[in-house]
């Protein structure tokens, strides 16, 4: 009788039952949406800080260079690169750490490695290197007396227009002069350059489990081997790689020196780019880098998600001079349109689908209330033929919850179709870190410094200031579960309220009422 | 027929507030009522038919006085005992039929049995029955909004059969019928009670209906009258 009872009571008065169940749909719809989009979201910064990071990592450190440390300089001695017919060509490389960053030493990482909660370590070591190619005029064509020869108007150094903050400095040599100037790049003794940069990575080949390694994911080739200790073999990103059409088994010179491809490497699934263009092992790095010892990133993950903050304070205690940062702060430091998203669907998002799922709650019990109100004959016959009041409860409380799981399952669906139409058009989201969207910089070489710059979190993370991200919501079984779980909520807050009032009719003020 | 006493009431009065007001529904009824007797009981709106009605049929307990219905003492039993009873005991005919309209006219019939614990099966095969007794046996799976009102006063009739009531309580179960279905329904009332012993008491307006009673009582400002 009971599930007789039910189904005649939900088939027969469909227009509650369709008006209750598509009021807590909505409600439901809404929350699911927006929880696969925020995931979507999510999931897209996860990728954003892996990539600079490192899937897995919790907690970096850095620490910044002492105060002195100039931009990179370039001397070229008047002799230097080869002159012909008035032009003197040179060509520089130098591979330094990244600017504002110092390095930790073996015994500082001994130490983070035995801080409590810290579950593996990894290091490396940034590096840029920066190579300075061009044509400066001969300047023993150029009389000026003992001045100092000089590219432009005068002066012994220029620093190069566009590099803002990050300049690079070139100073020539004093030279004997002629009267006229003549040669250089327009044969007039003008000077044309260009600065090309690329970043490179020194790494432990056995550290893939945390830290920049862990976001790489091999396409060609072979990855780092402790084998390759002290062998001039490095790994390209593949798209680095392309861009400067290199190939496996072709070599790439850092800092002079030529390494072979050995391996080619993309982002890893997960993470939306690779921390650096070329990985090289970090013995060479260090040598090439001029670097006695250490590494200038360390990477840390914590024994468990909530034990970040615990550590992430004991390392702080420990060096005090560093810059801790969890996988948190530096999702602040994410700006653009995924940040963007972010915020809207943290805040108004998030408001939007509790008030929505209130007032849908609201309805749904003030309907099954006025439902029991209209009822209150059938009710009041019920309980003269002898039905107690908790079966007619049971049997109110039913109709809702059945009332509320229809609704969950419409509010499922049209959340699936919700989200597959936002796959489908699959909205790009740029996120911008440190680097920001800084300008060009100066001739295809060093990217200019946007806001942030001058955040040692944001310094850390440059080379890689923006991402484009495509956004793929997903509805998870935990949202599902969510989903069915508020519509069952929703069910039961209708049923109880409607089945209290009718536990509180007694048969005969029931039937006095209707008489 | 045994002729022994199927209810008896003790000094019953019944008052409750009404817009602020103190209304005195019963007062001090006396009144026993012997194994399938029929009884009719009339008197002027707000007299207090329909509270002595309730008080019959264990939907409300006396504010004061003793009610017996079998030997149980109603006045004194819980509300799940006074359930109980209700669903073992007593049926119940409603002017207006009070069926459930979303039930077909046998599940509205299987829904008196529901309470007893009786199986599904043999409250099929009972309900069927009964429907069949009362001349519905062709509307078995019709709704009430599909049936007239005499169909549906069937059904309600059915209804309180089915459980093999010790006593039958109508109130005004011809207001809402024409003449003729009016003695249709009392006709088949009648043949149902007399045929199962149960004790019939109608609350009408209908003289015509009152005179077909045994027992005639008469109610005004909550105090009964036998009528002779």
């Amino acid at each position: 009788m009971f599930f007789t009872y039910l189904r005649r009571e939900l088939l027969n008065r469909r227009r509650q039952t369709v008006i209750v169940s598509i009021g807590l749909a909505i409600g439901i719809a809404l929350v699911t949406t927006v929880s696969a989009i925020s995931g979507g979201v999510k999931d897209s910064q996860a990728q954003v800080l892996d990539s600079l990071y490192g899937i897995g990592t919790d907690i970096s450190i850095t620490q910044r260079a002492a105060p002195g440390d100039g931009p990179p300089r370039f001397d070229i001695g008047s002799g230097d690169g080869q002159q012909v017919g008035g032009v003197q060509t040179i060509s520089r490389t130098r591979l330094r750490t990244e600017r504002g960053a110092s390095t930790f030493d073996d015994a500082t990482i001994e130490k983070i490695s035995s801080t409590q909660g810290v579950a593996a370590v990894a290091t490396a070591l940034k590096l840029t290197n920066t190579t300075f190619e061009g044509e400066l005029p001969t300047f023993m064509q150029r009389r000026q007396g003992n001045d100092g020869g000089q590219f432009g108007q005068g002066g012994d150094s220029q620093q190069i227009p566009g590099a803002t903050t990050r300049s690079t400095v070139v100073t020539v040599a004093p030279s004997t002069t002629i009267e006229q100037p003549t040669g250089g790049a327009d044969g007039r003794g003008g000077s044309a350059f260009s600065i090309t940069e690329f970043s490179v990575l020194g790494i432990t080949s056995d550290q893939v489990e945390v830290g920049p390694m862990a976001s790489v994911a091999l396409k060609s080739g072979r990855m780092l081997a402790m084998e390759d200790v002290g062998k001039y073999n490095a790994v390209l990103d593949e798209t680095y790689a392309i861009t400067e059409s290199l190939t496996l088994k072709s070599s790439i010179t850092v800092a002079g020196k030529k390494f072979l491809v050995a391996g080619l490497v993309g982002p890893s699934a997960g993470a939306a780019e690779t921390a650096a263009n070329v990985y090289i092992p970090i013995d060479l790095a260090r040598t090439l880098a001029g670097v006695d010892a250490g590494v200038t990133n360390v990477y840390v993950k914590a024994s468990g998600g909530d034990s970040v903050s615990d550590v992430s304070s004991s390392l702080a205690t420990l060096l005090p001079e560093a810059t801790i940062s969890t996988s948190a702060d530096l999702a602040k430091t994410v700006s653009g349109s995924l940040s963007t998203a972010s915020d809207l669907l943290s805040s108004f998002g998030k408001w939007l689908s509790i008030i929505v799922v209130i007032v849908a709650f609201a309805l749904a019990m003030l309907f099954t209330m006025s439902g029991v109100t209209r009822r209150t004959r059938e009710f009041g016959t019920l309980k003269a033929l002898g039905w107690k009041s908790n079966r007619i409860v049971r049997q109110v409380m039913a109709e809702s919850v059945v009332q509320g799981v229809l609704g969950g399952i419409i509010g499922a669906v049209i959340a699936f179709g919700a989200v597959a139409a936002v796959n489908t058009f699959a909205p790009t989201l740029q996120a911008a870190t440190g680097g920001g969207l800084g300008g060009g910089g100066f001739g295809g070489g060093l990217g200019g410094r946007g806001r942030g710059a001058n955040n040692p979190l944001a310094a850390q993370i440059r080379g890689s200031s923006t991402f484009d991200v495509v956004l793929h919501a997903a509805i998870t079984p935990s949202i599902l579960a969510l989903a069915v779980g508020l519509a069952v909520v929703g069910g039961v807050l209708a049923g109880a309220a409607g089945g209290m009032r009718a536990a509180r009719l007694q048969p005969a003020e029931s039937l006095r009422s209707v008489a | 027929m045994t002729t022994s006493s199927l209810y008896k009431l003790t000094g019953v009065s019944k008052s409750f507030r009404q817009s602020g007001k103190e209304v005195h529904a019963l007062r001090g009824v006396e009144l026993t009522v012997n194994t399938g007797e029929h009884i009719a009981v009339q008197g002027p709106t707000g007299g207090g038919k329909s509270t002595l009605l309730q008080i019959l049929g264990a939907l409300d307990v006396p504010t004061s006085g003793e009610v017996e219905l079998n030997g149980n003492p109603v006045s004194k039993m819980s509300r799940s005992e006074l359930t109980k009873l209700r669903g073992s005991l007593i049926g119940f005919i409603f002017q207006n039929y009070n069926l459930i309209p979303t039930m077909t006219a046998q599940e509205n019939v299987e829904v008196a049995l529901a309470a007893t614990g009786v199986n599904a099966t043999e409250r099929r095969a009972r309900a069927i029955e009964t429907l069949t007794k009362v001349g519905l046996a062709d509307r078995l799976q019709h709704l009430p909004a599909e049936l007239s009102g005499g169909q549906q006063q069937r059904v309600a009739i059915a209804r309180a059969l089915v459980k093999n009531p010790a006593v039958l309580l109508a109130d005004e179960p011809t207001g809402n019928l024409d003449e003729q279905t009016r003695d249709e329904i009392m006709d088949l009332l009648e043949a149902q009670a007399a045929e199962n012993e149960i004790t019939l008491i109608v609350v009408t307006h209908d003289s015509a209906v009152a005179k077909r009673a045994g027992r005639r009582l008469n109610i005004k400002d909550g105090v009964v009258r036998e009528v002779n």
